[in-house]
Parts: C-alpha cells; sequence; structure tokens
C-alpha cells in the first residue's frame, strides 16, 4: 500500500491518495480538486476507482464533482443525507470493504459530526475531523461533545498503539503518541480510569 | 510504507530494520549494519520506505538526505549534520538529538513526537504539517522558518527561538514556553489555547 499526501488551500485539509492493485487508487477526503491532486494521481500512474468520506463537511468533498468527470469512481459515505447529487454507497457502522485489493474497515465515530466515519487500511487509520494530533475534534455542543468523547474512548482507544493516524487537518502521528501527549484523550483516559477504579 | 514487522526478539516492540528478522538493537551485527545504514543515509540518494529505528549516528554529514516514509525513531543522533535535507512521512518520534543542524530542511507530514532536541538548528526550514507534540527542546532555534500547521502540543519548550517564523494554525496548546521567544512572528495566527481553535 501506497499513501500518498495531498493539502487543500481552499479547506485547509488533507486528501489522501492510497494507491492499490494494479493502477486502482482510492482517494480518501477530496476537499478540492486542482491541477496539483490531478498531476498527483496521474504521474502515479493511478486511476480513482473509489472515493471514501469521512463526513459530509463540504472542506472534505468539494472536490468530488469535478473528480466525477475525470474518473468513473464509487463514492463512500456513512449517509447520504440526501446532500450530494451523486449517488452514495453508503456504509454500515462495522463494515469492511474490499477496495483495490485492500481491505478496508469502516468504523462510526460520531460526534465531530453524525456521520463521521474512520477508516483503518491495514495499519493506517483516517481519521477525519474525530481526532487529530495533539487535540480531539471540535464539537458544536456539550452533547456531541460528550459524543464525541465517548466513541473515540470505545472505538479508537483499544486499537493497537503503533496505528498510524492520518487526520483530515494537520500533521499525522500515532495512536499511541496521541494517548501519551493529546491532552483531550489524556483527560478522556484519566476520566475513564476514575471511572472503573 | 516501511515493513511492520515485529523485532523477533520476545517483547521488543521495534520494528525490524529494513532486511533483518530484528530490530538494529538487537541485531548480531549491530556495527555493521549500522555502518551500512549511515553509508546509505549519507550517499544523498532518495531513500523510501526504510526502516532502521534504534540508529545511533554520531559526527557525521547527513547533509542533503531525501527519505520518504522512513523509519528512524528511538534513535540517537549526536552531532549530525541534516542541512537541506527533504523528510515525508518520516518517522523520528523518541529520538534524541544533540548539537544537530537542520538547517534549510524540508518536512512535511513527519512525526518527531516525544524526542529530545538539544543545541539543534533548524532555521531557515519548512517544515509543514509535521508533528512536534511532546518533544523536549532546549536551547534551539527555528527562527526564519516556516511551521505551518506543525504541531507543538504538550511541548517542553526551553531557550528555544522562533524568530520572525510563520506560525499560521502551529499550535502549542498545552506547552510549557521558558525564555521561548516568537519575535516578529505571526503568533496571533497560533493557538495557545483551545478557544483559539474553534
Amino acid at each position: 500500500m501506497k499513501i500518498f499526501f495531498h493539502f487543500s488551500v481552499i479547506g485547509f485539509s488533507n486528501t489522501y491518495l492510497i494507491g492499490g492493485d494494479r493502477g486502482d487508487a482510492i482517494l480518501i477526503d477530496p476537499g478540492h480538486m486542482d491541477l496539483a491532486l490531478l498531476e498527483l494521481i496521474e504521474s502515479n500512474g493511478y486511476y480513482i476507482r473509489h472515493i471514501l468520506l469521512t463526513h459530509r463537511h463540504p472542506s472534505h468533498t468539494k472536490g468530488i464533482g469535478t473528480l466525477l468527470k475525470i474518473y468513473d469512481a464509487r463514492i463512500y459515505s456513512y449517509a447520504s443525507f440526501g446532500m450530494h447529487s451523486y449517488p452514495i454507497h453508503t456504509i454500515e457502522d462495522g463494515q469492511s470493504l474490499d477496495l483495490c485489493g485492500l481491505k478496508v474497515d469502516c468504523m462510526l465515530v460520531p460526534g465531530h459530526s453524525s456521520d463521521s466515519l474512520v477508516y483503518i487500511i491495514d495499519r493506517a487509520m483516517f481519521t477525519g475531523d474525530v481526532l487529530f494530533s495533539g487535540r480531539m475534534g471540535s464539537t458544536d455542543s456539550k452533547l456531541s461533545q460528550s459524543l464525541l468523547q465517548r466513541s473515540i474512548r470505545e472505538k479508537l482507544l483499544p486499537l493497537d498503539e503503533s496505528m498510524l493516524m492520518f487526520p483530515g487537518h494537520g500533521a499525522p502521528s500515532t495512536l499511541g503518541i496521541e494517548k501519551m501527549f493529546n491532552e483531550d484523550l489524556i483527560t478522556e483516559i484519566r476520566h475513564e480510569n476514575r471511572l472503573q477504579t | 510504507m516501511f515493513d511492520f514487522t515485529p523485532c523477533s526478539v520476545e517483547h521488543c516492540h521495534h520494528y525490524v530494520t529494513t532486511g533483518q528478522t530484528t530490530c538494529l538493537f538487537h541485531n548480531p551485527d549491530k556495527q555493521a549494519i549500522t555502518e551500512q545504514v549511515i553509508k546509505m543515509l549519507a550517499s544523498g540518494q532518495t531513500i523510501g520506505s526504510f526502516c532502521a529505528s534504534t540508529l545511533e549516528v554520531r559526527n557525521t554529514s547527513l547533509r542533503d538526505c531525501r527519505l520518504y516514509a522512513c523509519n528512524l525513531s528511538h534513535s540517537l543522533f549526536v552531532d549530525v549534520d541534516f542541512s537541506s535535507s527533504f523528510f515525508q512521512l518520516c518517522f523520528l518520534q523518541f529520538s534524541t538529538f544533540i548539537r544537530c543542524t537542520f538547517k534549510g530542511i524540508t518536512s512535511k507530514y513527519s512525526i518527531f513526537s516525544g524526542s529530545k532536541f538539544i543545541d539543534c538548528d533548524f532555521s531557515e526550514s519548512d517544515i509543514l504539517h509535521s508533528n512536534f507534540v511532546g518533544i523536549h527542546a532546549q536551547n534551539s532555534c527555528f527562527d526564519d522558518s516556516d511551521l505551518y500547521y506543525t504541531d507543538f502540543v504538550n511541548a517542553v519548550l526551553e531557550g528555544v527561538s522562533f524568530k520572525d517564523c510563520n506560525l499560521k494554525k502551529a499550535d502549542f496548546y498545552a506547552s510549557t514556553r521558558e525564555n521561548v521567544s516568537f519575535k516578529y512572528s505571526n503568533f496571533e495566527e497560533a493557538s495557545f489555547t483551545r478557544e483559539q481553535q474553534l
């Protein structure tokens, strides 16, 4: 598996190109389609077969329209919400997909948005806006914050600490590093430990 | 991406050195392999998907290194010159850097988390989308650098200079700062509290 980064200056978001079998590739969160992204795809000899959306926010999805004019790709998301003019293949929590010869595990981790998905491909975890290097995703209410904390605690913290983390914004990390230095996660782990004792 | 095969020694959590069955620390030929790795790094060639965690390098010039998706975590670098090198998706977490020069480097999407930097120079560098979460830096310099979207959350910074830097979207939340200068830098565009993030 090869992972390539593309940074969108429009939404300040990360798009990930995952190279699979025989020139086929997966694109995660195409926030903006520009020549640089196209060149990244084409210069590496890839054809985008699948587009995975971590959530519906425009900074992660706005490039889809242009992408579909170039590639005949299937789009995957937790729910369509009727917000897109293109067909969405909806994913269920816990579903596994086989895309471009790669196993993609999908986990619903709501809080930042109700449809936030984390994708795990091999040793890499694509967290969208759920978890970033050094902080948790933003929320718009105490309830959402609580939901996000619980989702991360139940779904992400039990994973292998060596799991590489590729967020929707900012620098990559590993789960182990986040458990040690992410202040939001540390607070959450302490809270969980207190509840258990 | 480098091989994620764990070291064959029981309870060792490091990954194997590329082409070997153990990590460098547990390799019976540690000295010879280390020399080979250093020679490769010093050759100036582009190196991708290589793992050599627990490496020890002293008094060496590794100028103009070009590393892609390499793992040099948990390593020790003393008096090493990395000037003008390029790091993309490299993993250098929990390493120790003493009197190392990173002048003029480009670092993109690389991880230096939990590392220790003593008397290091990162001046005139482009350090973008990189992870310096939890580092401990003493008497080090990032002057005249672009630190766009680079994280220093929970970092301990003592005598560190960030003069005339681009700090847009840099994150210093929960960092401990003593004798740190942000003179001439756009620190108002960096985050120091959680409210600034929203």
